[in-house]
């Protein structure tokens, strides 16, 4: 890994990351129980921190809470995504920190009720009502390349954006290529080569739905039509 | 991004003792069991307040309206730190407690309280929202206000609590540097690389700042339970 992780809950139960550090983190908590550890006590502080500067809200606003619930639907526990096998990759399913869960899916909710008005299609995904992100796993490719990523789909829009960080620069003559595999094909998503944080954003090429995966390898310039090189890593696509 | 603002950072060295009393407190605490450390979870108003949640999860209404007196103001609070404008502070609330309304079957009691469940919801949209209006505005005129006036009004916070709140005295105790770096994070709602610019000093500087004053915050906070 590019840097240590384990400095970052204080951060994140802050609020204080970015969304890339914080999609970042989030994956790295899902498989280190030291710091999802660590950021439930980091939120309980927080929590107490807030309650010193706690105020009253006006009066009025008791009154059409409680009337508005009468009428506002409660989510029910969340399903268990349906997923069919997909023979090319090994399939990783991840354990869902389902508290972070909570916090991401409502940030990404509330990124959709302010950036609206932004008419870039990775924008558009990003800030989508019903947008859902799905971490991604590394694949140790023996180069000691660590990435994180994040892929961020909306139904609705029938689009999916894949965030990236702490990959690796390509050479010229090479490329990242991103694929979309389901249960029957594996199709080119698109090229990219990250910036100079190893960051990235891109559109994905092709259906993405619910199962799906989505997976990255470098290839030589051009990109090619079926994957040669190692998958650096994979994210399945959650419901 | 870099923001000259001038900045007064003393660091009184009648603190050092007390620092050094906490580092060896907190060597304690962090090779403690979980369970040591979650021991005051469950008191106090806590386990009240998760029992609450978990019936308004089933979709009890007057359960609700007891969360929401006992929660209501400090969602109301935090936001309104880090927000300041009243009006937009009590539309995130609300929008907020309906959250809590509609949300509250992914409760889990194992994961956390449910103060923190609820104040992590309510703090996370407050500083979406301040980030997006300050998209639209200009987000520095705003660091720049809260730099003159931010101490001045946590002083004032905490000389009203300072008998109620054993947080409030924790955090006036703090190493001036780490009491800096959490406001700006929780009540500016800046994120750790503007926190960086805005006082010069490295990212890395930051996070330990954050990291330990909150670890500090805690500690106090579990000697007083």
């Amino acid at each position: 890994m590019s840097e240590p992780m384990h400095d970052l809950a204080a951060a994140y139960a802050l609020h204080a990351l970015d969304d890339l550090e914080r999609a970042r983190f989030e994956h790295h908590v899902e498989t280190c129980p030291e710091c999802a550890e660590e950021v439930a006590q980091m939120a309980e502080t927080a929590a107490a921190l807030a309650a010193t500067v706690a105020e009253e809200p006006p009066a009025a606003m008791r009154g059409r809470v409680l009337a508005a619930i009468e009428s506002v639907p409660q989510e029910g526990a969340a399903p268990a995504p349906s997923i069919e096998e997909a023979p090319a990759v090994r399939r990783v399913v991840t354990p869902v920190w389902s508290w972070i869960a909570v916090a991401a899916v409502l940030a990404v909710a509330v990124l959709s009720w302010t950036a609206l008005r932004s008419t870039d299609t990775v924008e558009d995904v990003l800030a989508a009502p019903d947008a859902v992100r799905s971490a991604a796993v590394a694949t140790d490719d023996g180069a000691g390349r660590f990435a994180s990523a994040t892929v961020v789909h909306s139904a609705e829009l029938g689009q999916a954006v894949l965030i990236v960080d702490g990959l690796a620069a390509v050479g010229d003559d090479r490329t990242y290529e991103a694929w979309v595999i389901d249960a029957t094909s594996v199709s080119p998503a698109g090229l990219f080569v990250p910036d100079e944080d190893g960051a990235a954003r891109i559109q994905i090429e092709g259906t993405v739905g619910p199962g799906v995966i989505v997976a990255v390898t470098e290839e030589t310039a051009g990109g090619a039509d079926t994957p040669q090189g190692a998958v650096l890593f994979t994210a399945e696509v959650d419901a | 991004m870099t923001i000259a603002v001038p900045l007064t950072l003393p660091i009184p060295s009648l603190f050092r003792p007390r620092l050094n009393r906490g580092r060896r407190r907190l060597a304690w605490y962090l090779m403690q069991p979980n369970d040591a450390a979650h021991g005051w979870r469950a008191k106090d108003g806590g386990a009240v307040l998760t029992e609450l949640l978990v019936s308004v999860a089933g979709g009890d209404t007057d359960a609700f309206a007891q969360l929401y007196d006992r929660m209501a103001a400090v969602v109301f609070g935090v936001i309104k730190r880090v927000l300041v404008d009243p009006t937009m502070s009590e539309e995130v609330a609300q929008d907020v407690m309906l959250e809590v309304w509609r949300n509250a079957p992914r409760f889990e009691a194992t994961r956390g309280s449910a103060s923190a469940w609820i104040t992590t919801i309510a703090h996370r949209r407050a500083v979406d929202r301040v980030r997006s209006e300050q998209a639209m505005r200009d987000r520095l005129d705003r660091v720049s206000a809260m730099e003159e006036t931010a101490i001045d009004d946590v002083e004032d916070q905490v000389m009203r609590a300072a008998d109620r709140s054993a947080m409030s005295e924790a955090m006036e105790n703090l190493n001036g540097d780490q009491r800096r770096a959490l406001e700006l994070a929780y009540f500016g709602g800046l994120t750790q690389t503007e926190i960086a610019g805005t006082l010069g000093v490295p990212l890395g500087t930051v996070k330990s700042r954050m990291r330990q004053g909150m670890i500090t915050l805690r500690v106090a906070l579990e000697a007083t339970r």
